[in-house]
């Protein structure tokens, strides 16, 4: 069976005072978009946030393709990429000048860099931009730069924490085609949303996130069979789901 | 409630809530601070009292050179007071967001300028007054300067700190005004002219003439060498402040409270004409969203200075200190009183006819005064590394690259700022006349505390950092974790003092001192390091 791009086994977070996530299990494989959702204070921030490294679980383990996150960190994160809700970039940098260290600190030979940012920024029509200071960019372009910062060193799973807030419609049209062509290359996407629509467009499974807890979990379908719903929404089966009748 | 209440009330509540959670330890905290302020006054006040002691001996003399330190003194606060002020201004009028709400509340610009003022009066005043007290206080004790001497002090400081603040708010609004953001060159401009006026300002404290003064032979002559001194010169406004505390109320005392108020009323109406022009040509920048490439930006990719991971997050945080207003103008600011300090170094040799016995203590004040300008340096730069990357955290933690990487990248960072304490502890030894040996324990020993003071700063910054103002470098190191790195800093530094002192007056030899505080120095870090690694992988953020 082939290794899966990311899989929590029993996760737990404990915060004081909070239980933040409890005895998750979950599995993303690879060429998948997963969509987590769930209301504010599910749990869906913290578990990217384990996924990513970027804090440890209470309890259990959580791999990426097959690389233990807290173990084995720097393997885990190599083919790794993580767009978060709040694209904070050093101010005082370059949209380009973030873009190169990026990709150096992913080890991304220096001439390889500036082609792919060429390529890259051609399909968001950012050249015009990029040189500018990351201070002065609006909230849509600092969005992109961050996405295309994570397309650098071609990571085989992308965790996205939010994927279109802050983009035109034009630009989501662009980034919701660049993901579908990821997943149709074998990349593996993990996201976290309040946006039922784009969960519902891109993703392949669907997870509902409630109270820490995983509460349902499976493709839109299979969703609609559990709840005895043929024709509902995403919305509708969310909201009954997490205890709102719709 | 007025606007004005409600307003000054956000200060109130901004100190109420800081106390609001995790009381015990913020008045550990509170009374930390206070505790290493009074150290630092009483230090002060210990060294003014021996200096006007002394000089009450010398009758006539001394008492006219006791004047014209009180009015160096004035002089050289009045500009550090200017410097600080137009630094608080800065963030308090221009940087803080709270002023972009509210801006767009129907309250008069003249009104919140004011206010905003004001707040930045009482935010950095305490500067003027902590620094200038104990040294009034020496005077007072030393000198009999009459009963009114203590209202007349609280004239002279109020009058100071008006003044002062009020001139650098204008500064303030009229430097935005005339750049908007400042540009790198400005920057540069801004760096070189603090260098050139401290340079200038030490010409005018200690001209030729002043050196002379040793040499007269009788009080008249004595009295007019003294008297063609710039610095007493009649139209200088210090010099009225220094009046009023040596001499007493007089023509002099009404010139200054004139001179103030009409600087205040100068100020309020440049805030009135020129703050809200200002403060929108400053939020204008580049704002970039369009297709059309914007006039004057040039394509340059990512300085490749240094290699490796390391390297290349160094090179992160030397651009992040080179390419901040806020950052640069305090690194020329403490260039500034560096070079103030070591021109002041320069007249020590002097003591060697006047008070031989007195060099030793004068050497290692010197380099514990280097190092403590070197401490204030990591403190603000140093100390808040890690907190500062709360916002960036998602980018940072989630690379492929060991936290101890970036640990050592900004160890490397912390290290590269102790650069400069070599050439100036070279310059200060041969300013001073060190012998060859005393002179190479001088310079190993201020090249040690330096550097050992900067990783003092990272690795408390590390074990436990002030996440909660990471976006308000100015209060990071107001936490528990700030304090003890003061505290540690400056236990150091004192030690490193004493060692030299010991060299200086023969007790020890070089070698000795240099070995016993870089063993010291290798197991605090040690035990620091250890600590800090370990918190690095513990942030929930």
């Amino acid at each position: 069976m082939d290794t899966p791009a990311i899989a929590l086994n029993a996760v737990n977070k404990k915060f004081p005072n909070v239980h933040a996530v409890k005895d998750l299990t979950l599995s993303v494989d690879k060429g998948e978009i997963y969509a987590l959702i769930g209301p504010n204070g599910a749990g869906k921030t913290t578990t990217v946030k384990m996924i990513t490294g970027l804090i440890s679980p209470s309890s259990g383990t959580v791999e990426v393709l097959g690389k233990n996150v807290e173990k084995d960190p720097v393997h885990a994160k190599k083919h790794l990429g993580y767009i978060p809700d709040d694209p904070f970039v050093y101010d005082y940098l370059t949209g380009r000048e973030f873009l190169e260290l990026t990709g150096t600190l992913y080890e991304v030979p220096r001439g390889e860099i500036k082609s792919r940012i060429k390529k890259l920024l051609a399909l968001y029509n950012m050249e015009s931009v990029i040189d500018g200071l990351f201070a002065d960019y609006s909230r849509g372009n600092k969005q992109k730069t961050v996405i295309i910062a994570n397309l650098l060193h071609e990571p085989q799973v992308l965790v996205i924490d939010e994927p279109i807030i802050g983009l035109d419609v034009q630009s989501q049209k662009i980034t919701q085609k660049l993901f579908r062509q990821f997943a149709k290359d074998g990349g593996s996407i993990f996201l976290c949303t309040h946006t039922l629509a784009v969960a519902q467009e891109l993703a392949h499974r669907i997870a509902i996130l409630n109270d820490g807890q995983l509460v349902e979990e499976g493709t839109l379908t299979e969703l609609r069979e559990k709840a005895h719903e043929k024709l509902a929404s995403l919305e509708e089966l969310y909201l009954l789901s997490t205890g709102e009748k719709p | 409630m007025s606007q004005a209440q409600a307003l000054l009330r956000l200060d109130f509540l901004r100190i109420r809530n800081w106390f609001g959670s995790f009381v015990a330890t913020k008045i550990i905290v509170f009374l930390g601070f206070a505790l290493v302020l009074g150290l630092i006054v009483a230090a002060e006040f210990f060294m003014a009292r021996t200096f006007f002691m002394f000089t009450s001996t010398q009758e006539e003399f001394g008492r006219a050179v006791a004047r014209y330190s009180i009015n160096a003194a004035l002089l050289l606060l009045f500009l550090v007071s200017i410097g600080s002020s137009i630094a608080v201004s800065m963030g308090s009028l221009y940087r803080s967001e709270l002023m972009q709400f509210l801006l767009t509340t129907p309250i008069p610009a003249v009104k919140l300028f004011t206010i905003r003022l004001v707040n930045a009066m009482f935010s950095s005043m305490w500067l003027v007054i902590l620094l200038l007290t104990p040294l009034l206080v020496a005077f007072g004790m030393s000198f009999s300067p009459g009963g009114d001497f203590i209202l007349r002090s609280l004239v002279v400081l109020l009058l100071l700190i008006v003044s002062s603040h009020s001139l650098g708010g204008a500064i303030t609004v009229l430097l935005v005004k005339k750049t908007g953001r400042l540009s790198r060159v400005s920057l540069m401009v801004v760096f070189a002219m603090v260098i050139a006026g401290s340079l200038l300002l030490v010409r005018f404290l200690f001209p030729p003439s002043f050196f002379r003064l040793y040499f007269a032979v009788d009080w008249p002559t004595f009295q007019r060498q003294l008297g063609q001194l710039p610095l007493l010169a009649s139209s200088l406004p210090t010099n009225w402040l220094a009046l009023t505390i040596t001499d007493g109320w007089s023509m002099a005392t009404l010139a200054a409270a004139l001179g103030s108020a009409i600087v205040l009323g100068t100020t309020l109406y440049i805030g009135k004409r020129l703050f809200l022009e200002s403060w929108k040509k400053a939020q204008e920048g580049r704002f970039l969203a369009g297709k059309q490439n914007p006039h004057g930006i040039v394509s340059s990719g990512y300085p490749s200075v240094f290699k490796g991971a390391a390297g290349v997050l160094l090179t992160n945080e030397l651009l992040a200190v080179m390419r901040s207003p806020a950052e640069a103008t305090y690194a020329a600011f403490l260039t500034g009183l560096t070079i103030v300090l070591l021109f002041m170094m320069r007249s020590v040799p002097a003591l060697q006819n006047a008070a031989p016995a007195l060099l030793p203590a004068v050497y290692s004040l010197s380099l514990a005064g280097v190092s403590y300008l070197f401490m204030t340096l990591a403190v603000r730069l140093v100390y808040p590394l890690i907190a500062k990357e709360k916002r960036s955290v998602w980018f940072i933690f989630s690379l492929p690259v060991k936290r101890e990487t970036l640990l050592l990248s900004k160890a490397a960072f912390a290290l590269v700022l102790t650069l400069p304490s070599i050439p100036l502890a070279l310059i200060a030894g041969l300013f001073m006349q060190l012998t060859s040996g005393v002179l190479a324990a001088y310079i190993c020993l201020l090249v040690i505390s330096t550097a050992t003071v900067s990783l003092i700063q990272l690795l408390l910054g590390t074990i436990a950092p002030n996440f909660s103002e990471s976006r308000n470098l100015d209060a990071v190191s107001t936490s528990g974790s700030g304090l003890a790195a003061i505290a540690l800093s400056l236990a150091y530094i004192s030690l490193s003092g004493f060692a030299f002192f010991k060299v200086a007056i023969g007790e020890t030899t070089a070698l000795v001192s240099v070995v016993t505080m870089t063993m010291l120095s290798l197991v605090w870090l040690g035990l620091l390091s250890m600590l800090s690694r370990r918190a690095l992988h513990r942030y929930n953020l």
